[in-house]
């Protein structure tokens, strides 16, 4: 019989008795909705079969990235194998973790002793950084323990404003290249506009970690980010993004061109308000 | 079409031709990569490895910034034209220029890497942020989960069709490329992407980099043309050699002091 371990660490920042009961039997709901859906079973059922004696804990947790297609929970989410500290060559039970887990989840295989390296800062491309910025806070306070420890305590959580400003760095290096140049240059309009709609509320989604905000849905985050920093102008910026006629930016003519320049003008604005955000 | 090296050399000069309709908002543009370091393979090596710097008070004003975004725009869409590989290129503005992403740093250090193009020769005063300095020596972590273990998804696979080939080429290449300057700067050796494999040879004797000429020698060949069965092999060669990186550099950080 497997073991499950279903303890809810504290919930990030609760405000009162009430905010941290609330939280608490948020947390309980997620965790049994987790438990009873067949697709996490089904893929802890391959991975504890294949892997055996070598694995020491598994670990699930919700999608990081905020999704217009998946509000909430944001996808399908990610497991974390992790194998005994003494297991000598990790290359065959990688190969096997990753035959058995399905192929859109995202996978992280590590021995026991490596578990502080889901922590550390990371500039790969912008895609991973979306995903890897708020992965230690999901463990900690969003994980699901299927199999073996509870590591979740083990999890130590980077500073929010850190975090911030290595998304607002990426985003600088990669988006601006990539998305803004790109499809500028290849009159892929509707797709810039969208992807910087969809990029700004991931910015979000990191800036509401000072918060102790996790659990936010795609469209919810820009009013939950308009309450945490009333005095922010990045607030007012969105609501000029959100105000553009994206139906323009789909359309032919010059029309469809001046939107996707004018997004890229709100997103460079986003960025550099991001920066100087109050804490 | 055949490019010749004499190509990459006109679509510079268009380039910077298409760039000066900016006039003095664009402060510099910097080369690096192939091109820079003067080791083109002609229809191989893409264009553009390049940092322009714009001058800050472009992302003040929005008719401003807007013009210089459609002169970029239409530089990316010309040297698209050209042929030639291309991606687009980085802009910064020049207040940024303290706060570049780390990771890059070594390019901008020597004539050898880095070259100016036009306007200022800037690279004197790129810098990066602490926690930027940190990121890019704990990247190496995360890339070993990401773009590491990412392959072993096409390992078991059944049938690897011609686009799994394709991202598993371009997977080993990218890993080549960007592993080693990262398991360099985790060791604190700050060196230019072509010089890290020796590097690492240097730091970690015994480290068996042999499925790295492996990967280039084989880069080349068409993704349709590329066996599965060597495919297989190279991507288990691959991990074990990233694993093996994984697994002498955190023995090495462990009995390194921090700040030794």
């Amino acid at each position: 019989m497997r073991e499950m371990h279903n303890q809810p660490t504290p919930p990030p920042k609760p405000r009162g008795w009430l905010a941290a009961f609330t939280q608490y039997v948020k947390r309980r709901y997620e965790e049994e909705k987790v438990k009873s859906s067949g697709r996490v079973e089904e893929a802890a059922d391959k991975l504890i079969a294949a892997l055996g004696k070598d694995l020491h804990c598994l670990v699930y947790y919700p999608h990081l990235i905020p999704s217009k297609k998946f509000p909430h929970p944001f996808t399908v989410g990610g497991l974390v194998v992790v194998f005994n500290d003494d297991v000598q060559s990790t290359v065959e039970l990688i190969l096997k973790a990753h035959a058995a887990a399905p192929p859109d989840m995202s996978l992280h295989c590590l021995r026991r002793s490596e578990l502080p390296e889901l922590s550390l800062p990371a500039f790969t491309w912008l895609d991973m950084v979306n995903k890897h910025v708020r992965l230690p806070y999901l463990l900690r306070h969003k994980g699901v323990v299927l199999y073996g420890e509870d590591v979740r305590r083990l999890i130590s959580l980077p500073a929010p404003d850190v975090l911030l400003n290595l998304h607002v760095e990426a985003c600088r290096h990669f988006v601006r290249n990539h998305m803004i140049l790109g499809w500028l240059a290849t009159g892929n309009y509707a797709a810039l506009v969208n992807k910087l709609d969809w990029q700004i509320r991931c910015l979000m989604a990191t800036a509401l970690l000072s918060h102790g905000l996790l659990d936010e849905r795609a469209d919810s985050i820009p009013e939950s980010f308009a309450r945490c920093f009333p005095e922010s102008r990045a607030s007012q910026v969105w609501e000029e993004f959100r105000a553009l006629d994206a139906g323009a930016a789909g359309s032919a003519g010059p029309a469809s061109r001046r939107t996707a320049l004018e997004a890229a003008w709100l997103f460079e604005n986003f960025l550099r308000c991001l920066e100087g955000q109050p804490k | 079409m055949s490019i010749e090296l004499s190509d990459y050399g006109r679509a510079l000069e268009v380039f910077e031709a298409d760039m000066g309709r900016a006039g003095e908002d664009v402060v510099s543009i910097l080369l690096y990569g192939s091109v820079a370091r003067g080791d083109i393979s002609p229809g191989r090596s893409d264009l553009l490895d390049a940092y322009v710097f714009l001058d800050e008070r472009v992302f003040d004003d929005r008719e401003r910034f807007i013009a210089a975004l459609e002169v970029m725009a239409g530089a990316c869409e010309r040297l698209a034209l050209s042929g030639i590989p291309f991606h687009p290129f980085h802009y910064f503005g020049m207040d940024e220029i303290g706060r570049t992403p780390a990771l890059y740093l070594p390019s901008w250090s020597s004539d050898s890497f880095s070259r100016a193009l036009a306007g200022e020769d800037v690279r004197a005063q790129i810098g990066s942020s602490a926690a930027s300095r940190e990121a890019a020596a704990a990247s190496f972590f995360e890339a070993r989960r990401s773009m590491g273990h990412g392959l072993a998804r096409y390992y078991n696979k059944e049938e690897l069709t011609e686009l799994d080939r394709e991202r598993v080429m371009h997977g080993l290449v990218s890993l080549k490329k960007h592993i080693t300057i990262m398991a360099c700067l985790a060791l604190g050796r700050w060196v230019e992407a072509t010089r890290a494999v020796g590097e690492l040879e240097e730091a970690l004797p015994g480290l068996d980099t042999g499925v790295l000429k492996v990967v280039a020698a084989r880069r080349e060949v068409p993704p349709a043309h590329l066996d599965e069965g060597e495919l297989r092999t190279l991507i288990r060669e691959m991990l074990t050699f990233v694993e093996d990186l994984h697994d002498r550099l955190v023995a090495r950080l462990r009995a390194t002091p921090a700040g030794a």
